[in-house]
């Protein structure tokens, strides 16, 4: 359910302070955030690190309240939830996809996916083909019964996804869901997580700091010091839109056929032709602008 | 897949922390059940030692030891016995212990007495020795050669012997003793019950008198008709007998090197099942912290993911009580192997601390008999007991987890590296 204006989330002057503690002086994360996200909306949160983004996606989720200000996701006013009823609403209404994926070691990638279906208390057989359906639809039907140790970074990310959606979100919240991926793997989860938003009208909210996973976006909020300095209109990014890394990627997959054939040593440690300068191309995709901290580590 | 499952997986996470855990916790709970059940063992015999005797009120020189000629009464007591009422008969105990010197330790169990001697006893009604069970009172002797003493032996020089003294004099039914240069017939070799232990000699009263030249025995032991009215014939007692006499019921007579023995049985047993326990939870509670401290990420995960805090208290729980369980077979069998072992430890360590080395044989006997009596089959109480202490042991060991987890933000949780 969203409100009348059709957004799904309202965020009203938000704050979020963190109270000083030792030494360590007040921390003020968020300041005066306002926004609204329609509903089946595609949005990109950037920003440099230490910027707030995180923070404002876990306000987004219920994972955290503001210390001003109200939230509203789907017509639920998450400032006057109890914890309970928070523990509800991130169990139906969000899905979150996490950098480090976070799925158990102990379970199977199905047994992952069953999960967040247990928290709501959906019979084990129907939460076994929801689980399964979710693991076809995310290209992981052959991985069902392998556990995470068993899975590359990419799989284990499709296998968190699934797992997000298990429960028919109205929202998905990822932070920086390609962090951890190589090219190919960004692509392909972020082509999953679009594919989702294009198919079930899922709003899918993006914590990033890279320009190329930003341009699949409809929107891109520019976030700094806490604060939404600027709102952006993607040209979205496209199979056929080249990503930066991508091309660093390449050359060093170049470089190792080349070492391969020669049969000549490479010192690992020395540098590929990633690095400053090189192949940091602005995204086409994006528009302008976001391209000035593209390698900033996480907030 | 249910809480259950997913808690068992937690808890069989790895393979060498299973094993250490259920051997860590079986050695724990496996004391602990050892050690009751002998201190519950040995409660049991003395209740029933005392209530073998709940109707028998025992005379005796006040601030005696009770085993030298010093501690003699004097024979007019008898009849001022016989006033007070409600008593059914007189019993006169002479005690001998040749080789005891009196004032070397204060008498038996302070470790005056000589590392072996013998007890001689001599007692009136020899018709009753078999239930009287010889001094101490008890569960009575059992004959295991030849026959008791009876009426037609009070003014007989005849005697029964203890196995103990039997096996070290090489005497059998039949076999002639010298009882302090008087010789004794002996008729029959018995295994005491938890009076006295076997290295003593049980003479009709007259014969030991003559014997020892005794001019009286060392105690007086006066049956009263019921044990409601034993009260009133102790009190009627100290009355007529004076201040000279100690006059007291005999299953309240918890003191000397008995009690020592029992006080020291039950006490240690008890300490060391208690710290047992303790050791028993701080392993459960530091295992159950480190298993879950390394999967601080996974808790927040799942409360990011909808788990309520109920569900997770439930699944820790259910860890809880899983890990706990793990050694909970292993208890059982160690308690059934080594029980026996242990019980043996705690009878002779409590009978060199109870009773010094010169009661090796009386006292580490007495302990033995106690102890040695204690089943350490798979009773149901056994069990119970286990289970009991295994779901405390869970519930202890998850109790910190439970909180950390409940106060855990998930936002910090499932951020963690």
């Amino acid at each position: 359910m969203s409100d009348a204006a059709g957004s799904v989330v309202i965020a009203e002057k938000v704050y979020r302070e963190y109270a000083a503690q030792g030494d360590a002086e007040e921390v003020k994360a968020l300041r005066n955030v306002s926004f609204r996200i329609p509903k089946g909306g595609r949005v990109a949160i950037k920003g440099e690190s230490g910027s707030g983004k995180s923070t404002l996606l876990n306000l987004l989720g219920g994972l955290d309240l503001p210390s001003r200000g109200s939230i509203v996701v789907n017509g639920q006013d998450l400032t006057n939830l109890s914890e309970r009823e928070l523990a509800r609403f991130r169990a139906t209404t969000v899905g979150f996809v996490f950098q480090a994926f976070n799925l158990v070691p102990t379970l199977t990638a199905r047994e992952n996916v069953e999960l967040p279906m247990e928290a709501v208390n959906t019979g084990a057989a129907e939460a076994k083909d929801r689980a399964l359906a979710l693991l076809e639809a995310v290209g992981m039907e052959e991985r069902a019964a392998h556990r995470p140790n068993r899975m590359s970074g990419g799989e284990q990310q499709r296998v968190a996804i699934a797992r997000a959606l298990a429960n028919r979100p109205a929202l998905v919240l990822a932070d920086e869901p390609t962090g951890n991926l190589d090219t190919k793997s960004r692509r392909a989860v972020m082509r999953l997580l679009t594919e989702v938003n294009e198919k079930e009208g899922t709003t899918l909210v993006v914590v990033t700091h890279n320009s190329y996973t930003a341009g699949y976006c409809d929107t891109t909020l520019r976030i700094h010091r806490g604060r939404i300095i600027g709102q952006v209109t993607n040209r979205r990014t496209s199979e056929t839109t080249p990503d930066p890394e991508e091309e660093d990627d390449a050359a060093a997959d170049a470089a190792d056929a080349e070492e391969e054939s020669t049969g000549s040593g490479r010192d690992e440690r020395a540098p590929t032709s990633k690095g400053p300068g090189t192949g940091r191309k602005p995204t086409a995709g994006a528009r302008k602008t976001d391209d000035d901290d593209d390698d900033d580590d996480d907030s | 897949m249910s809480l259950f499952s997913r808690a068992a997986r937690n808890v069989l996470r790895s393979r060498v922390r299973t094993i250490g855990v259920a051997l860590a916790l079986g050695i724990a709970l496996s004391a602990f059940l050892i050690l009751s059940q002998i201190n519950y063992g040995v409660s049991e015999n003395v209740a029933s030692a005392r209530a073998a005797v709940a109707d028998l009120v025992t005379v005796q020189s006040a601030n005696s030891s009770g085993f030298d000629a010093s501690s003699r009464l004097p024979n007019d007591l008898l009849p001022k016995i016989a006033e007070v009422p409600f008593i059914v008969s007189v019993q006169r105990v002479l005690l001998e212990t040749p080789g005891f010197t009196p004032g070397q330790g204060g008498g038996p169990g302070s470790g005056g007495m000589p590392a072996n001697f013998t007890l001689y006893e001599g007692i009136d009604s020899t018709s009753a020795v078999s239930s009287f069970g010889g001094f101490g009172g008890g569960s009575g002797l059992t004959i295991t050669a030849g026959s008791t003493l009876t009426s037609t032996d009070e003014n007989r020089s005849v005697a029964i012997v203890g196995s103990t003294y039997a096996s070290d004099h090489d005497v059998i039914p039949g076999s002639e003793i010298s009882v302090n240069g008087s010789g004794m017939q002996v008729v029959g070799v018995f295994s005491s019950g938890s009076g006295f232990g076997g290295d003593s000699v049980i003479l009709p009263y007259p014969a030991a008198a003559a014997a020892f030249a005794a001019s009286g025995p060392n105690f007086i032991t006066v049956t009263v008709s019921a044990s409601a009215d034993l009260d009133s014939v102790v009190s009627q007692l100290r009355t007529v007998l004076g201040s000279g006499v100690s006059v007291t019921a005999a299953s309240q007579n918890s003191g000397g090197a008995f009690g020592s023995a029992v006080d020291s049985i039950l006490s240690s047993t008890q300490f060391e099942s208690y710290a047992a326990l303790g050791i028993g939870a701080a392993v459960m509670v530091v295992v159950m912290a480190l298993l879950t401290a390394q999967r601080t990420r996974e808790i927040g995960l799942l409360k990011a993911i909808g788990f309520g805090n109920g569900k997770i208290l439930g699944q820790l729980l259910t860890e809880g009580l899983l890990l706990s369980a793990i050694g909970l077979p292993v208890a059982l069998v160690a308690t059934v192997a080594l029980g026996p072992t242990v019980a043996q430890y705690v009878a002779t360590s409590s009978s060199s601390s109870g009773a010094g080395p010169g009661g090796r044989h009386f006292f580490g006997n007495f302990a033995s008999r106690l102890v040695g009596g204690v089943s350490f089959a798979l009773t149901p109480e056994i069990l119970l007991l286990g289970a009991a202490v295994t779901i405390v042991f869970g519930f202890v060991g998850s109790a910190y987890p439970i909180a950390r987890a409940l106060r855990l933000r998930p936002a910090e949780a499932v951020r963690h590296e």
